[in-house]
């Protein structure tokens, strides 16, 4: 009977736990603000205004001349042209990609007609294994044009976005957790960064969207 | 951490926001969001889901060949339906126009052969 209790009682907890973060996430997409707790600090990251924008687009330019004109940067091109010279060929990467996908796609028109039990569960496997694959020569793909000034760009603008829209509550007001960007980066509290950076992800970029169902 | 695509498709696909979604697209000035233009990627993708589900519960009513509850709950299962439904739409518009353009052949053939009379008519 006391099992049979905490049973019940653990399901009546994930049944409001669920219903709690449907509200929230509720809450998000009305208003794109996304509150949490770390350390009894109540933090928030939210969309950035048109104020904000223009200021992270003036960032964006002044950060791409600086790369631009450092010689140990590199586009994206001239490092696919470097690492082909050391037999790493990224254009392969993509055609395999590519064709890793036509075949994702065979699979899911044969899984659409298919009724038989068994043979749904094989098709299914079978996707999930090709797109494991596929996630890896991806991942690597990345991994090799991660120093590009392209992706670099990306990687510093991201992070003076976060900068910008990561808040901290004070009373009933709202105000920037860093008082500078420069304070920004010399943080090491990696555990506010990753986590905001996350939910920022989740608001303004399309990252994360094959994990949206587990 | 929230998972907020997973709730973010729960709540896409409740009664209580398709019938919003369904209200929204008929009447002009009803709002989902406080903001009603530059969406972020997060309302992007809940309008996307909402499209989604809106399509996919009207072939479950008329009893769409291949589309089960069981289905519209598999995310894999889903995906593949969408594409086969998307693959089928393609190859009934290729069809139409294929017959199109055989009928434009035709008519234009008959076209030529009066246009040639008319010609030798006006030569003599």
């Amino acid at each position: 009977m006391d099992k049979q209790n905490s049973k019940a009682i653990k399901k009546g907890y994930e049944v409001i736990k669920n219903l709690e973060d449907l509200l929230e996430v509720e809450d998000i997409v009305q208003d794109n603000k996304i509150e949490f707790t770390i350390r009894d600090k109540v933090l928030r990251v939210r969309k950035s205004n048109t104020k904000e924008i223009k200021d992270i687009n003036k960032f964006r330019r002044h950060k791409y001349l600086e790369l631009v004109n450092d010689d140990t940067y590199l586009f994206r091109d001239q490092w696919i042209k470097t690492y082909k010279k050391k037999g790493i060929d990224i254009e392969e990467m993509v055609n395999q990609i590519s064709d890793i996908q036509n075949d994702i796609k065979k699979l899911l028109l044969q899984l659409a007609t298919t009724t038989d039990k068994p043979s749904i569960e094989t098709l299914k496997t079978e996707i999930s294994e090709l797109r494991e694959k596929q996630f890896k020569i991806s991942y690597d793909k990345s991994s090799y044009l991660s120093y590009s000034i392209e992706d670099q760009l990306i990687y510093l603008v991201n992070s003076y976005t976060l900068y910008s829209v990561l808040e901290i509550k004070t009373e009933d007001s709202w105000k920037r957790l860093y008082e500078s960007y420069e304070k920004f980066q010399e943080s090491n509290d990696d555990e506010i960064i990753n986590t905001a950076c996350n939910y920022l992800n989740k608001i303004i970029y399309s990252a994360d969207i094959f994990e949206e169902e587990k | 951490m929230l998972d907020i695509m997973k709730f973010l498709n729960k709540l896409a696909r409740s009664d209580k926001y398709q019938a919003i979604y369904a209200r929204a697209t008929e009447i002009k000035d009803m709002q989902l969001f406080k903001n009603n233009r530059d969406l972020s990627f997060i309302q992007s993708y809940f309008l996307y889901y909402l499209k989604m589900y809106k399509f996919l519960y009207e072939e479950l009513a008329v009893g769409e060949s291949y589309l089960t509850n069981e289905v519209l709950k598999d995310p894999i299962r889903r995906e593949a339906y969408l594409l086969y439904r998307k693959q089928r739409f393609k190859d009934s518009r290729n069809k139409q126009s294929n017959e199109k353009a055989k009928d434009n052949k035709l008519s234009n053939r008959e076209h030529g052969i009066i246009f040639k009379n008319k010609k030798k008519k006006v030569g003599r």
